[in-house]
C-alpha cells in the first residue's frame, strides 16, 4: 500500500465525518430533465458504454432538485488514526463549523448488457454545485471525495418578514468575462423566506396547512412514484440517505487538459435523530440566482434554468473576449428558481461509505 | 491520458500566469543542513534510491531559508487554451489578485548513476509552508501543483514605522491537540519592520544601515543567488533567485483509505522575476517575525524553529500557545512583474493497486537538469528515465 505523506499543510479532515445538531433547510425545486441528462453524459457516463458497463440517465418523471442549507455546528472526523499519530486516543477529531449550499438531484443508474439493454436501476444523487464556507472542509472535500466545493461565503440571517430567514451564498467570481474584469466575491445565491406554518387550530393556519397538501401533493407522489426508497423526512420528500455519485479527477501538471486520475466516487449521506420538522408556505420563498456570467454559466450549465438576460442564449458574443476600451455590459438580472416545497429540521449527519465506484484509465475503464 | 472533464464550478485556473507589478517582501532566515535533508526525506526521496534514480539534499553552500511575503496586485491566467463546452478560455475571463506567504528552501537534486550525475542535477526551492487569501489560487495549486496552499486572512500594512512593513497571517487551525477543541482562525505569523534603509538609525550605527551586507550569512546568500540567476536586472544586485524552479510533491488520497495514495509525483514549476525596481533593504535587527507554535501549528513551527535563535519553544500543546521569535539575517523588498509557467511532471512514484494513470507512459518523466535543455537530443543526451517506473 503506497502511504499518503502527512503534512499539517494538508489541512484536510479525513473521512467518515458526523455532525450532530444540523440545521436543515430544503428547497425542492424544478430542474429540467435535459439539463440532468447531459450533467450525466458529461461527468458521469464517460467512455465506452459497453466496456463502462453503466449508464446515469435523470428520472423524467420527476425532474425535480434540492436545493439545500446545512448549518453544521460541530463537525468532526471519526478517523481514528490521526488523533493516533499524535499520541491522542479520540473517537472524534478536528471540530469544525461551517455552512454548505448545494444543490443536489436524484438520478437513476442502470447496468448495462452487451446489447445496450438497461436494467436493474438504483438511485444515486449527483451534486451540481456546492458552496462552502470553511476552507478545510473544501480542500477535503474536493481533493479527498472529488466534490467540486466552491469556496463562498454563506450568510444566513433574519428575513425580511418576522420569523423568517434570509441566506446570501457569494463565491469568488467574474461579473463580466472580460479581460478587465477584477474577480471578487459576488452574490450567487440569495434565498427569503417566511416563518415556518403552524397549525394553531386558528382558520388562518387551518387554510395554510390544506393549501399546502394542495400544492404539494401531487410533487410528493411523483417523488415517491420516483423514488420508493425515499424515508419519511419532509413528508417523503427528502432522503434518510443519500447515496452520492462523483467524479473524482485531478489535471496533469503538463497539461492541465488531461486528466491523471478520473473515477467514479460513491458516498453516502445519511440523516438520523430528525427533529424540529417546519414546513413553509411555497409561496413566500424565493430563491434567486443572481446575475453575472460566470453565475450564470454555472445555472446554464447545471440547471438549465430560464435564460435572464440574452447572453445566457447566445454564446457566441461571449466567445470573443471584450475590450478593455468598451463599457460592461449591465449586469443581468437574476434568475428565479421556482420552488415547489420548503421545510427545515434538525438531524445527526453522518458521512460514509466512501468507496471508489470505477476507475477510468486512458478511455478505457478499469473496474476496482 | 484521459481527457480532463471541465467543470464552470471546479474554480481552478490552469497555469501558466503573468503577474504584473508585484510587491515582494524578502526575510533570510537559518535553515540548518539537517531540517532540508529531513524534509528532503520525507517528501522527495520516496522509495528505493535505486529504482527512483536521483536524491534531493540540502545545498551545501546555503544553509538558509526565504520567508517571502508578494502582494499580486493583478494575477493574469495567460492559458488561451480553448475549453470546449462553449466555455470561455481562462485568459479571457478576467484577472484577480491576491496575497501571498511562503517559506522556501533551495535543494540540490542529482542523479546516482554516473550516467545521469550531472545530467539529472539541478537547484530547486522546496516550499514547506505557503498560504494565499484566494481560494482559486489555493485550489489551483494545491490540485494542479500539489503545492499544498493554505488558505489564509492576509493583512499586509506599513506598521508603526514611516514606510515599514507588517504581514498578519490567520489560518484555520486547532489551539490545541484536544480532541474536542473547535477550529477557529489563528494568527500563525506576524512579521513587522522598520522604515527601509537608509533609515533614521534605530539599530546601532556599527550594524546600520550597512549591516545586511556586513552579515556573512546575508552575503555568501548574494552570492549565491547572484550565480544562480538568469538574466536579472542589474539593479537588483543578485539578490532575488531568478529563474527560481520549484519542486512539490503533488499526491492525491484514496477515497476509500485515506492514509493511502493514488497518485504521488513529484512535480516542477518557474517562476521568473523580472524588470524588478524599487529595491529597499530593511535594516534586519529591526524585523521581527513571530510564528505561532501551539496546537495544529507545531509542525510548522518546528521546521521553521530551525532558524530560530535559542532552543524550539512550544510544540508540545501542553505548553499552551508561546509564540516563536524568527531572526532575520536579511531583509529587502522590490516590484517586479513575475511570470509562472513551465509546469511538468519531474517523476511519478508508482502507486499500489487502482492509482492514477501514470504520466509517464507516454511523456517521459522531466528530470533533465535546466542547464542541459538546449542540448537535449544530442550525444544521446535525455532524461535519465528515472521516471520510467
Amino acid at each position: 500500500m503506497t502511504q499518503f505523506i502527512e503534512s499539517i499543510s494538508t489541512h484536510q479532515l479525513l473521512p467518515p465525518y458526523q455532525s450532530i445538531n444540523s440545521q436543515v433547510n430544503g428547497f425542492l425545486f424544478d430542474i429540467g430533465a435535459d439539463a440532468i441528462a447531459a450533467y450525466c453524459d458529461r461527468f458521469l457516463n464517460l467512455g465506452d458504454p459497453l466496456e463502462r458497463g453503466f449508464i446515469y440517465k435523470p428520472l423524467y418523471a420527476a425532474p425535480f432538485g434540492l436545493l439545500t442549507l446545512t448549518q453544521y455546528p460541530s463537525m468532526c472526523s471519526l478517523d481514528r488514526l490521526v488523533p493516533k499519530s499524535f499520541g491522542v486516543s479520540a473517537g472524534e477529531w478536528d471540530h469544525l463549523q461551517q455552512n454548505e449550499f448545494f444543490c443536489a438531484v436524484p438520478v437513476y443508474r442502470y447496468r448495462l448488457t452487451p446489447a445496450n439493454i438497461m436494467f436493474d436501476p438504483v438511485i444515486r444523487w449527483i451534486q451540481p454545485f456546492i458552496v462552502v464556507d470553511n476552507a478545510t472542509s473544501a480542500f477535503s472535500g474536493r481533493e479527498i471525495l472529488g466534490l467540486d466545493m466552491l469556496y463562498g461565503h454563506i450568510d444566513v440571517g433574519d428575513g425580511a418578514k418576522p420569523g423568517g430567514m434570509s441566506v446570501n451564498v457569494s463565491v469568488p467570481a467574474w461579473e463580466t468575462f472580460r479581460p478587465d474584469c477584477p474577480q471578487k466575491m459576488a452574490p450567487f445565491i440569495e434565498v427569503q423566506m417566511g416563518p415556518p406554518l403552524e397549525n394553531d387550530g386558528s382558520p388562518d393556519s387551518q387554510a395554510a396547512m390544506e393549501s399546502l397538501s394542495l400544492n404539494t401533493g401531487g410533487v410528493i407522489a411523483q417523488l415517491q412514484a420516483a423514488i420508493p426508497a425515499l424515508g419519511s423526512i419532509a413528508h417523503g420528500v427528502f432522503p434518510e440517505a443519500m447515496d452520492l455519485v462523483i467524479l473524482k479527477q485531478f489535471r496533469a501538471a503538463g497539461d492541465p487538459y488531461t486528466a491523471i486520475y478520473q473515477a467514479l466516487v460513491g458516498a453516502r449521506c445519511r440523516y438520523s435523530e430528525v427533529s424540529e420538522l417546519k414546513l413553509y408556505d411555497a409561496s413566500t420563498v424565493s430563491v434567486q440566482f443572481m446575475g453575472g456570467d460566470m453565475v450564470d454559466e454555472i445555472i446554464r450549465t447545471f440547471l438549465n434554468l430560464a435564460p435572464s438576460w440574452p447572453g445566457t442564449m447566445d454564446l457566441q458574443p461571449l466567445l470573443t473576449p471584450k475590450m478593455a476600451f468598451s463599457a460592461p455590459p449591465p449586469p443581468p438580472p437574476p434568475t428565479l428558481a421556482n420552488i415547489r416545497m420548503a421545510f427545515s429540521f434538525k438531524a445527526t449527519i453522518d458521512f460514509d461509505g466512501i468507496r471508489t465506484l470505477h476507475t477510468f484509465r486512458d478511455g478505457a475503464p478499469v473496474n476496482v | 491520458m484521459p481527457q480532463f472533464v471541465q467543470s464552470v464550478a471546479n474554480q481552478q485556473t490552469p497555469p501558466p500566469y503573468h503577474f504584473p507589478g508585484v510587491r515582494v517582501h524578502a526575510f533570510i532566515i537559518d535553515m540548518p543542513m539537517d531540517a532540508v535533508q529531513s524534509y528532503c526525506d520525507t517528501y522527495f526521496n520516496l522509495g528505493d534510491a535505486k529504482q527512483r534514480g536521483f536524491v534531493y539534499r540540502p545545498l551545501a553552500v546555503s544553509p538558509f531559508a526565504v520567508l517571502m511575503v508578494i502582494e499580486y496586485p493583478m494575477m493574469i491566467n495567460s492559458n488561451r487554451a480553448q475549453l470546449g463546452y462553449d466555455e470561455i478560455p481562462f485568459a479571457d475571463r478576467g484577472y484577480s489578485s491576491q496575497n501571498e506567504v511562503f517559506l522556501a528552501f533551495p535543494v540540490l537534486r542529482h542523479g546516482l548513476t554516473l550516467r545521469n550525475l550531472f545530467m539529472d542535477a539541478a537547484v530547486e526551492w522546496a516550499m514547506p509552508f505557503i498560504a494565499v487569501n484566494n481560494s482559486t489560487s489555493a485550489f489551483s495549486g494545491r490540485e494542479i501543483l500539489g503545492l499544498e496552499k493554505l488558505w489564509a486572512e492576509i493583512d499586509l500594512g506599513t506598521g508603526i514605522y514611516p514606510n515599514g512593513f507588517s504581514a498578519r497571517v490567520a489560518i484555520p487551525a486547532w489551539s490545541s491537540l484536544n480532541p474536542n477543541v473547535q477550529q477557529q482562525m489563528l494568527p500563525v505569523v506576524m512579521i513587522d519592520t522598520g522604515t527601509p534603509l537608509p533609515s533614521v538609525g534605530r539599530a546601532s550605527d556599527l550594524t546600520s544601515p550597512w549591516t545586511t551586507l556586513q552579515s556573512p550569512a546575508a552575503l555568501k546568500t548574494f552570492e549565491f543567488l547572484s550565480g544562480a540567476m538568469d538574466g536579472l536586472c542589474t539593479f537588483s544586485n543578485g539578490i532575488i533567485p531568478s529563474p527560481m524552479h520549484l519542486v512539490a510533491l503533488k499526491q492525491f488520497r484514496d477515497a476509500e483509505d485515506p492514509h493511502r495514495a493514488i497518485y504521488q509525483a513529484l512535480v516542477g514549476a518557474r517562476t521568473r522575476y523580472y524588470d524588478v525596481s524599487e529595491l529597499q533593504l530593511y535594516n534586519e535587527q529591526d524585523v521581527t517575525i513571530m510564528l505561532n507554535s501551539g496546537g495544529s501549528f507545531g509542525e510548522i513551527a518546528r521546521l521553521f524553529a530551525r532558524g530560530a535563535a535559542g532552543p524550539l519553544v512550544a510544540t508540545d500543546p501542553s505548553q499552551g500557545d508561546q509564540p516563536l521569535n524568527l531572526i532575520a539575517k536579511a531583509a529587502f523588498t522590490f516590484r517586479a512583474n513575475l511570470d509562472f509557467d513551465e509546469m511538468r511532471t519531474l517523476h511519478t512514484f508508482p502507486v499500489d493497486g487502482g492509482g492514477a494513470v501514470p504520466e509517464d507512459l507516454t511523456t517521459p518523466g522531466d528530470l533533465l537538469s535546466p542547464w542541459l535543455v538546449p542540448w537535449q537530443g544530442f550525444f544521446g543526451v535525455g532524461t535519465s528515465g528515472g521516471s520510467q517506473t
